[in-house]
């Protein structure tokens, strides 16, 4: 086919008119159409963005739900350890309290039910070695004392 | 008593002349439907988007600046419009062709073989340059069909002379290349 023959074909087709109304249909479409009725690209471009935003922070969202969830259990232990720690630190300073609030003592010896308590210094200098704080004195001994005796 | 150019009755739509904007649609209505028809394939779409297309030149009135380019102004928001209509139906194509029925195909009244043949001609040029990529159908509609010279469809698509052109000549040679089986002879 040569660019003649072409030509000659373009020419051949057939030219389009618009219809009677045109003008008419145009003017009124004028009248009736409001302007903002057809958001601008402007408000498409902006509209598609804010989506793609909310659709990623979904995502990502979703994504770190198991994260955090593991996190929170984490914290969660924590504090529960945190929390067993502190009272065994409390139990341990309550029997170290009593510990040392507690005298101790040294058996001499007794008769069925009486037994003789020294203040042991368990080969430790006492603080205030008063000669007095080492006299005997008299208790009463339970049952289960007199069994070991 | 002087016939105003398209620039006057464009400034004086912009003042809100009705009557002006009237002359613009009456002198430019009907090569914009054949160009829309034919860059389209299809005459159905041309008229409604061709209403678009004065429609949006009428609302960028306002804002218009006058460089003697109205119409390749007008012509480009007529070819973007169809641009993005052929777009939306390309994408609704695969889903629609599942439940739309095929149109009724008319049965054409009994022509002389001359005549059979020469409408027969024109169809499958109006196919060929429908076939053809969009860079190439718009120069060659407005070169081909609208006889609108290189510089003012060069303004139309933003780009040199030389590109224009260049584009004619590929957009030629596919059309030859497509059309040569029937040219020929040996359609299938």
């Amino acid at each position: 086919m040569s660019d003649e023959e072409l030509d000659l074909a373009f020419e051949d087709l057939p030219r389009e008119k618009a219809g009677p109304g045109f003008s008419a249909q145009v003017m009124a479409r004028l009248d009736g159409q409001p302007r903002a009725a057809e958001p601008s690209w402007r408000l498409r471009w902006a509209t598609l963005c804010a989506l793609g935003l909310l659709a990623i922070g979904l995502v990502i969202a979703f994504a770190l739900e198991p994260r955090r969830e593991a996190e929170m259990a984490r914290r969660r232990q924590l504090q529960e350890i945190s929390r067993a720690r502190m009272d065994l630190e409390a139990e341990l300073a309550r029997i170290k309290a009593q510990v040392v609030e507690a005298e101790p003592v040294l058996l001499l010896d007794g008769r069925d039910d009486i037994g003789f308590l020294l203040p042991d210094p368990g080969g430790r200098e006492l603080p205030d070695a008063d000669p007095g704080s080492l006299r005997p004195r008299p208790v009463r001994l339970m049952p289960a004392a007199q069994e070991a005796f | 008593m002087t016939i105003p150019t398209d620039e006057e009755l464009m400034a004086q739509t912009a003042r809100g002349d009705r009557a002006a904007f009237g002359c613009l649609i009456d002198r430019h209505k009907d090569a914009l439907v054949n160009y829309l028809a034919h860059l389209a394939g299809r005459r159905d779409v041309a008229e409604d988007l061709a209403q678009e297309s004065f429609l949006r030149l009428f609302r960028a009135a306002p804002g218009y600046r006058d460089e003697g380019r109205l119409l390749p102004f007008l012509f480009r928001i007529a070819t973007n419009l169809l641009r993005s209509k052929l777009r939306r139906e390309r994408g609704w194509r695969a889903l629609g062709a599942m439940f739309q029925a095929a149109p009724p195909n008319p049965t054409p009244a009994p022509l002389p073989s001359e005549l059979l043949l020469q409408q027969e001609l024109r169809t499958e040029i109006g196919r060929a340059i429908a076939r053809l990529p969009w860079r190439f159908r718009v120069p060659l509609v407005l070169a081909a069909v609208e006889d609108w010279p290189g510089p003012r469809i060069a303004a139309l698509l933003g780009c040199k002379e030389g590109t224009v052109k260049s584009r004619l000549h590929r957009a030629r040679s596919l059309l030859r290349r497509d059309l040569a089986h029937f040219w020929n002879g040996d359609r299938p």
